[in-house]
């Protein structure tokens, strides 16, 4: 028999059960409590009205159902392994998760990761009785000390956009992880599509060139490679002045803002296989783009091959999709995860650079925009709350972001990682902050 | 639909937002499919289930992924 729903809450001063609840976990968990009591409460919360039962809301959002508290628990408990005797629960809530869990008597060890110590004080202050703190089988932690998810594990969904600060890291791999299986579904779908692509583009595979020839090609270079986020904007007089002694790598999306700024890139890079990517060029002026390079993957649309009137060299990704190809006409397969930033960055350190600068590189929302002016397609996003992940800018101040975004940081992350021989630097400080790059200093600060 | 308002109330309870979002898109444009039958929405309360569709929207935006689920679940479906 399950115990009863552990705590009724109610908005009240800490009374005699949250005292105990925070005496517990100082006497088991002195670190944890310390942290706990140096984390603010959350801005804005409140216990739920006019539902079944009662959860938090913090910054609006339920920290739990507000029906069913142990039928979601027991969802979320299902989906770990049969035969696991530990498990790591990312996010406490009210420990309903951990309740279900102590059910489980093969479980010898129950490791819970706070993720957001203010509102985790919160809670045990403003709970009744949590027996669940002094099961042995439990042990708090807390998520600013880890880097590294380790299963196997459940998640509490509301921490994913509830998270502090220095559990971010954490929270990405969350999300990542989660939404991987609904990613790879949407690929899969995709594979039909990607095939036609291939066939269709055979003859320019057939004749065009290979990107290999650029590897080494730029020993100890400078390079500057350019995304098509907002913080491009601000940084085109910087890129004027200091475009001379770079090669120049770019996003399709930023070629148009380039031109019109009139700064001509050496290479362009196209490996999306939506027909939008020719939408970014296709208005521009032939005689510019005749000396830009385009580097491309041959699922991209072949209109765009067709259309580009310089030079054309083929590259495939890491990908069993290109294994036929690879045979018939070998070529190099340049780094990606799931954007066509990643692929500029490794072909800048595959021709040999000894430093790369990056612009435009936000992964972000910054002042609520999707890319820099004179991209095809920038927009604002619909209202902040829109898209309600947010990361920390190269201010540390929080900059709205998406999923995707999330992966792509984290993965690029790991990539720079891998190179210590190159030194990444980035311009953009209200873009989203890249551990591995070190952020240049700006004549623009503002905000 | 059911089926989709199943697997997205399932998504959105184990934080899974894109498959979550995704079920639940085509939850909603099928029921505006169903409801567009005129012998379908005299048999539905409507009074009493669009504000709790309006309410779903709005926790689906600012990302109250378990409101949402919580809407679905025990609001919305007992009505269809």
């Amino acid at each position: 028999m399950l115990p009863p729903l552990s705590g009724s809450l109610q908005e009240r001063p800490c009374g005699s059960a949250g005292n105990e609840n925070l005496a517990a976990v100082r006497r088991r968990w002195p670190d944890v409590w310390q942290r706990l009591q140096r984390s603010p409460l959350p801005e804005s919360w409140q216990v739920s009205a006019h539902t079944p039962q009662s959860t938090l809301l913090v910054h609006g959002l339920q920290l739990t159902s507000a029906y069913d508290r142990l039928g979601e628990a027991r969802l979320q408990a299902s989906r770990l392994p049969p035969d696991s005797r530990n498990v790591w629960v990312y996010g406490m809530g009210f420990g309903d998760l951990i309740t279900v869990l102590l059910e489980m008597r093969h479980l010898a060890r129950i490791n819970v990761v706070l993720l957001h110590p203010g509102i985790d004080r919160l809670v045990l202050q403003q709970s009744g009785r949590l027996d669940w703190l002094r099961d042995p089988r439990v042990e708090l932690l807390l998520g600013s000390g880890q880097r590294q998810l380790q299963k196997p594990w459940l998640a509490m969904p509301a921490y994913l956009r509830l998270a502090s600060d220095d559990s971010l890291v954490l929270r990405d791999q969350l999300v990542l992880e989660l939404n991987h299986p609904y990613q790879e579904e949407h690929f899969l779908r995709l594979q039909d599509l990607f095939h036609q692509r291939l066939e269709e583009n055979r003859p320019f595979l057939k004749s065009d060139g290979d990107t290999g020839i650029l590897f080494g090609s730029r020993p100890e270079g400078r390079f500057i490679v350019v995304g098509a986020g907002p913080t491009l904007e601000t940084n085109l007089d910087w890129l004027r002045q200091n475009r001379s002694d770079a090669t120049l790598i770019t996003v399709t999306r930023a070629v148009k803002p380039l031109l019109d700024a009139g700064i001509f890139p050496e290479i362009a890079l196209a490996l999306d296989h939506s027909p939008f990517v020719f939408d970014h060029v296709r208005s521009l002026p032939a005689e510019p783009l005749a000396a830009v390079t385009l580097a491309y993957a041959p699922v991209v649309c072949p209109e765009l091959l067709r259309f580009w009137p310089g030079p054309r060299l083929a590259f495939y990704l890491d990908e069993p999709l290109y294994d036929s190809l690879r045979r018939q006409w070998p070529r190099p397969s340049l780094y990606c995860s799931g954007t066509v930033v990643h692929t500029a960055i490794d072909l800048a350190v595959r021709m040999g650079a000894r430093e790369v600068v990056l612009l435009g590189v936000d992964f972000s929302y910054p002042e609520g925009k999707s890319h820099a002016a004179g991209a095809v397609a920038a927009s604002r996003i619909a209202g902040e709350s829109s898209h309600r992940f947010t990361t920390r800018n190269g201010r540390g101040r929080p900059v709205p972001t998406d999923a995707n975004f999330l992966g792509y940081i984290r993965d690029l992350e790991q990539y720079l990682a891998r190179h210590p021989e190159v030194r990444f630097l980035k311009r953009g400080k209200a873009g989203a902050d890249l551990q591995g790059a070190e952020w240049m200093n700006e004549e623009h600060d503002a905000g | 639909m059911q089926d989709d308002l199943r697997k997205a109330v399932f998504c959105l309870r184990l934080g899974m937002e894109g498959a979550g979002n995704h079920h639940l898109a085509t939850f909603l444009q099928k029921l505006s499919g169903h409801l567009a039958r005129p012998d379908i929405a005299a048999a539905t309360p409507l009074p009493l289930l669009l504000p709790h569709i309006q309410a779903l929207v709005e926790a689906q935006e600012r990302g109250d992924y378990l409101r949402a689920a919580d809407l679905l679940e025990y609001e919305i479906r007992p009505l269809l």
